[in-house]
């Protein structure tokens, strides 16, 4: 569901960066972080029917 | 010439790793578009896990280097490595074929976890480096940051073109989100 999501808020993270707000690129960077790791989990789950 | 002209050794391995981030996803391109090889949702995950790593190496060198960068830089690495150890666990047994070409054989999951080995490896050399003169405004670090945006860029509309907004196909064969495009725009 929604795979594109971290692409868009990396992208969105990166233009923060380029304009040096650094806090806010993190936060970003961290939300990214945060939505591969759901999505991995539930992509096993779901998909491949495995228990993490 | 003033010794500062130079970058520190750890702004130079900053662009060096960012060079390599870059490499790998740009050939992850090659193979979808000139091979024609769609990326499966692990795939996508994999390569997600090496543009975290590149937007920490981007933030090392726009706002100077940082422990908390090469801290997320590490976690994404990690994410991305266990993604890519589950795929090759899926296709580890005797008899399986794999998922996908091969290149210099072995399969692209398991040349990415190589990948954050060695990504890993290098965050680990750089965090060792004295982090001074890290942020770098040189047309080579400038060039490889656009580079790396652009392919940001790049992915984000070959995974809507390829999955819509929906999730992706397990082992997906063409671009549904170009198709329901086509279907309800009529191009």
């Amino acid at each position: 569901m929604y795979m594109f999501l971290p692409f868009l808020t990396v992208l969105i993270g990166l233009l923060l960066v380029w304009l040096e707000k650094r806090m806010a690129s993190l936060v970003m960077l961290a939300i990214t972080v945060g939505i591969l790791m759901f999505w991995f989990r539930i992509h096993a789950t779901t998909h491949l029917n495995i228990s993490l | 010439m003033s010794r500062h002209s130079f970058p520190s050794l750890a702004s130079l391995g900053n662009q060096l790793a960012l060079a390599s981030v870059v490499g790998v996803l740009t050939y992850a391109f090659v193979d979808q578009i000139y091979f024609g090889e769609l990326p499966c949702p692990l795939c996508l995950m994999q390569r997600m896990g090496f543009v975290i790593i590149g937007f920490a190496l981007v933030l090392n060198l726009r706002c100077g280097a940082h422990s908390a960068h090469y801290g997320w830089g590490i976690i994404g690495g990690l994410v991305g490595m266990m993604v890519s150890l589950r795929q090759v666990l899926l296709h580890v047994l005797p008899g399986d074929a794999g998922f996908g070409a091969t290149f210099l054989e072995l399969h692209f999951y398991t040349w990415a976890f190589v990948g954050y080995i060695g990504l890993l490896a290098g965050q680990a050399i750089l965090l060792m480096l004295p982090n001074r003169e890290v942020r770098s405004r040189s047309f080579i670090a400038n060039a490889l940051i656009i580079i790396f945006i652009l392919l940001v860029v790049a992915n984000l509309i070959s995974t809507l073109l390829e999955c819509g907004v929906g999730p992706c196909a397990d082992d997906p064969v063409r671009y549904e989100g170009w198709i329901w495009l086509r279907t309800h725009f009529g191009f």
